[in-house]
Formats: C-alpha cells, sequence, structure tokens
C-alpha cells in the first residue's frame, strides 16, 4: 500500500501537455527528493497532488487517511500583509467547514506552539511576516503545513532564495521530520538535497528515475 | 451648528450617514488596499451609474437600482476574468465607462425634466433621506456581519488564497462574497461621497491607518475611526462654509494622510535619534 500512487497520469493546459505519462509511488516515510528545470512541471505535479488541479487522464490515488501538509514557495504570497508569525501558523489549525466566529482554542496554541518551539521559531512569534529572512519565512511556513497534523509534507522549492546555513538547518529540520512524515519536496537545488534524500526522480514533462540515495528507490518509470 | 444638528433632521441624517459610511469603508477599504481591489472598486462604483440612470427611467428608487448594477458588475468582471482570461484591468475600464454610458442614456430617454445627478457624482451627505439612510444601516449590518464572523477565515483567504484552498477552505466562495462586499459598500458610500471620489475614501483611511499598526483587525478599527473623523469634520467644515460635502470629505482625508506621513517621519526620527544616544552612551 502507497501512501501516493500515480498512474499514466497527463496534464494538459490547453493544448500545451504539463506533465506526460507520470507514474509515481510514494511509500510511508519515504523523502523524494524531485529536481527539475523551471517549467518542467514541478509546481503542475504538486498541484495535481494538492488535488487543485485535475488530471487530464490517469489516476492519481492518494491514502485516504493520510492528510497532506503544503509549504509553497515563498514568492507566491504578499509579504506586506499585516499579520504576524504566531497567526500565520495558526492558519494550519483552520477547519475546512466555515464556523460563523470562528476562535481559535487554547489546544490550538498551545499545539502552534509547541511546533515553533521544535523548529526553534518560537521569539519569532509576535513579529510581523514582512521583518522576516527568507530562511525565518521558510521555517514559519514549515510550521504551518506542521500544525494541520500532517503524515505526508509537500515542499516547492524550500530553499529558494536562502542562505548555505539555512539551507542546512532546513534540511536538517526536514529529517527529523521524516522519521513520523512522508515528504515529497521539489526544487532545483541539487546540491545539498542530495545528502538528504532517499529517493530523487527528475522532472522535465516526463519523470526520470535517478536511483535510490540511500534506500531502494520506489519510483518507477515506464 | 450643534444647535443645527438636533433641530434639522438632514443634519441627523448626514450625521448617522457619516458615521455608517466609515464603518463599512474602514472594513472594507483594508480589505480593498490588501487585495490592490482600488481599481476594481472604481470601476464597480462607476457602474452603478448606470443603475441609478435605470432607477430614474423605470421610476424606482435609484440607489436601488445602483445596487443591483454594482453587485452585477462586480461578479460579472470576476466570472469573465475567470473564464476567458481577459485581464481585469481591461474589464474593469470596459464596465467603468459601459456604465457609465448606459446612465446617461437612461436619464436622457427619461421622461420629464432631467434629474439632477451631481449628487450621485460628487455626493451630498446633506441630501440623504430617510429610506436611504435605513438602506444604508441594512447594507452595514450585512457587511459587518459577514466580515466579524468569518474574519479568521477572511485573514487566511486574504494573506494566502492558495493556503486557504489546500486546507479544503472554499476560497471561491470566499472571493464571490468579497465582491458583493465591496459592491454594497460603494452603494452604502456614493450618497455620501459620490462615485467619483468613493475609491479615495476606501483607500485613505486604510493607507493612514497602516502607516502605525500593522495588524489587519487594528488596521480596519482604526481606519474606522480616521474615516468617521473625516466624515464628520467634512460635513462640519461643507456645512460652516456652504461647499460641497464629498469633496470636502476627500480633501480633508488626503490632508489627514500627509499629516500622518509626518507625524510618522517625526516619531521615527525620534526613535533613531533615541537609539543613536543609547548606542553612544
Amino acid at each position: 500500500m502507497y501512501d501516493l500512487e500515480l498512474k499514466n497520469v497527463n496534464v494538459y493546459y490547453d493544448k500545451v501537455c504539463a506533465l506526460k505519462n507520470i507514474n509515481l509511488q510514494v511509500k510511508k516515510s519515504e523523502f523524494l527528493g524531485i529536481i527539475g528545470p523551471n517549467g518542467g512541471g514541478k509546481t503542475t505535479l504538486l498541484k495535481l497532488i494538492l488535488g487543485m488541479i485535475k488530471p487530464s487522464s490517469g489516476i492519481v490515488n492518494i491514502n485516504e487517511n493520510i492528510t497532506i501538509g503544503y509549504v509553497p514557495q515563498t514568492s507566491n504570497f504578499n509579504k506586506h500583509f499585516p499579520i504576524k508569525v504566531l497567526d500565520v501558523i495558526l492558519m494550519g489549525r483552520l477547519d475546512k467547514s466555515l464556523k460563523l466566529f470562528h476562535k481559535y482554542t487554547k489546544e490550538d496554541v498551545e499545539k502552534v506552539g509547541k511546533i515553533m518551539e521544535r523548529l526553534g521559531i518560537l521569539e519569532l512569534r509576535d513579529r510581523q511576516v514582512g521583518e522576516l529572512s527568507g530562511g525565518q519565512l521558510q521555517k514559519v511556513l514549515i510550521a504551518r503545513a506542521l500544525a494541520v497534523e500532517p503524515k505526508m509534507l509537500l515542499l516547492d522549492e524550500p530553499t529558494a532564495n536562502i542562505d548555505v546555513q539555512s539551507k542546512t538547518e532546513i534540511f536538517e529540520i526536514l529529517k527529523k521530520l521524516n522519521e513520523q512524515v512522508t515528504i515529497i519536496l521539489v526544487t532545483h537545488d541539487i546540491g545539498i538535497m542530495s545528502s538528504y534524500v532517499d529517493t530523487i526522480a527528475f522532472l522535465n514533462q516526463k519523470l526520470y528515475y535517478h536511483g535510490a540515495a540511500k534506500t531502494d528507490g520506489v519510483v518507477n518509470l515506464d | 451648528m450643534i444647535k443645527a444638528v438636533f433641530q434639522y433632521n438632514f443634519l441627523q441624517n448626514a450625521f448617522l450617514s457619516a458615521i455608517l459610511a466609515s464603518i463599512v469603508c474602514g472594513i472594507i477599504g483594508t480589505i480593498i488596499m490588501e487585495r490592490r481591489l482600488v481599481m476594481m472598486s472604481g470601476g464597480i462604483a462607476h457602474t452603478s451609474f448606470g443603475g441609478i440612470g435605470m432607477g430614474y427611467f423605470l421610476n424606482i428608487e435609484p440607489i436601488i437600482g445602483g445596487l443591483i448594477f454594482a453587485v452585477i458588475a462586480s461578479l460579472s468582471i470576476v466570472l469573465i476574468n475567470k473564464k476567458t482570461r481577459t485581464d481585469s484591468d481591461v474589464l474593469i475600464g470596459m464596465f467603468w465607462a459601459v456604465g457609465m454610458a448606459m446612465g446617461i442614456l437612461f436619464i436622457a430617454l427619461t421622461p420629464g425634466y432631467p434629474p439632477d445627478m451631481t449628487s450621485y457624482l460628487f455626493g451630498d451627505i446633506l441630501t440623504v433621506s430617510m429610506a436611504g439612510l435605513k438602506l444604508m444601516v441594512i447594507l452595514d449590518i450585512i457587511i459587518l456581519f459577514v466580515v466579524v464572523s468569518l474574519f479568521d477565515y477572511w485573514k487566511a483567504f486574504l494573506f494566502d488564497e492558495e493556503f486557504a484552498n489546500v486546507l479544503g477552505i472554499k476560497t471561491m466562495y470566499l472571493e464571490y462574497t468579497m465582491f458583493v462586499l465591496i459592491a454594497l459598500t460603494v452603494v452604502v458610500l456614493i450618497k455620501v461621497v459620490g462615485i467619483i471620489l468613493v475609491i479615495a475614501l476606501l483607500t485613505i483611511p486604510p493607507a493612514t491607518a497602516k502607516l502605525f499598526v500593522y495588524d489587519l483587525k487594528k488596521i480596519m478599527i482604526i481606519s474606522i475611526v480616521l474615516g468617521g473623523l473625516f466624515c464628520l469634520l467634512g460635513l462640519v467644515v461643507s456645512y460652516q462654509f456652504n461647499i460641497a460635502s464629498g469633496a470636502t470629505i476627500i480633501l480633508l482625508s488626503a490632508m489627514g494622510y500627509f499629516m500622518a506621513m509626518a507625524i510618522k517621519k517625526v516619531i521615527n526620527n525620534a526613535g533613531l535619534s533615541a537609539k543613536g544616544n543609547k548606542t553612544s552612551c
């Protein structure tokens, strides 16, 4: 039983092919790194797994009991938005059904506090998002994804625009998290990644298997 | 003037409508600023002119016509933008001009002496009728309820729509609701500052508030207070000197913004020199 399985998946935007005949299997607690050039379909693949887009053909199977935590690219949103770190991370505790006069519970705040402590960002809790460095913001976004209490973590370019020391810190964090959660990470930064992940795949429309870094590879290709 | 407020109904209406206007301005204006929907709001406001003209033509309350047009315009712009990938900028421009053109056409077709449209274009807070005031109260209650009761969701949606979507929140509904709320807000403001001046009252109070605080809720609250201050002061000044109320309110707001900028600079400089002193010790 895999946590995630893609069978013969094709994705077209109008007539442009973004993903072609993708076959991918990810098992529990795997750490999968996907590399590839810009425009190679990395973000499309993540959106497909997140259910934000539907495949043009093929099957996407996700284990029903799995909650996915998503860490978007830091360039995706308005950094000048007036919101403090604690409120950003609390977002992860929101329920999908709208509740009138919703208030975060004490339990929510405690859980988020523990996550922040684990990631070493507790002292940032009252800071504005706009004041954070790239590495700090990345950790905040990881914390927000963890607040969902996911079994699988999806990260989109987590090491873009941050310094080498922060990169190492983030991969150390991910390595620890990997003991409990499955991680799929998309990046074009191959250097540091290769020493942390179990499996590497190369994506440029098609998915190519690059081999297992530590354990048996489970990425199968056509 | 205070005596006059107790004596004259129209002044009481004016005061109440100034307060009602600033409440929605503070809340929706902040959302508009953060979502960069200023031109969108301008477009919605101008499209509503067509509805006001239609109101006169069909002999119904013009502002109700404006309300219908504003809601239809805001939803259409979003829908067409999604379906056809036409830039919302282009659509806003089209709706903006078409709305105005329809308004002028309806007025021309209306039998009898043409009504004076300046109070809709530039606002006249002294002519708010009892019916108009009642409508404003209803719209204010709707806007306040929708924003306050779902505040945490609004915050998540405004900050990072994609993540909210991944959480499973139906952000599409929030988005459409937001555009309806903007349309309602525009209608509340038409009688106070007029179609042409609406965007100033939507942007100046939140922009001023954001100079000093960095929290969504606080920006909204301070915007309401500032908007109320600008509107009431504008009302008093325009009444005393017998000048147009809408224009007075906008000019006072702009003055308020520039004063706030100067004050912020002084505070920052004081803060810097205080820090400088500390390090030199």
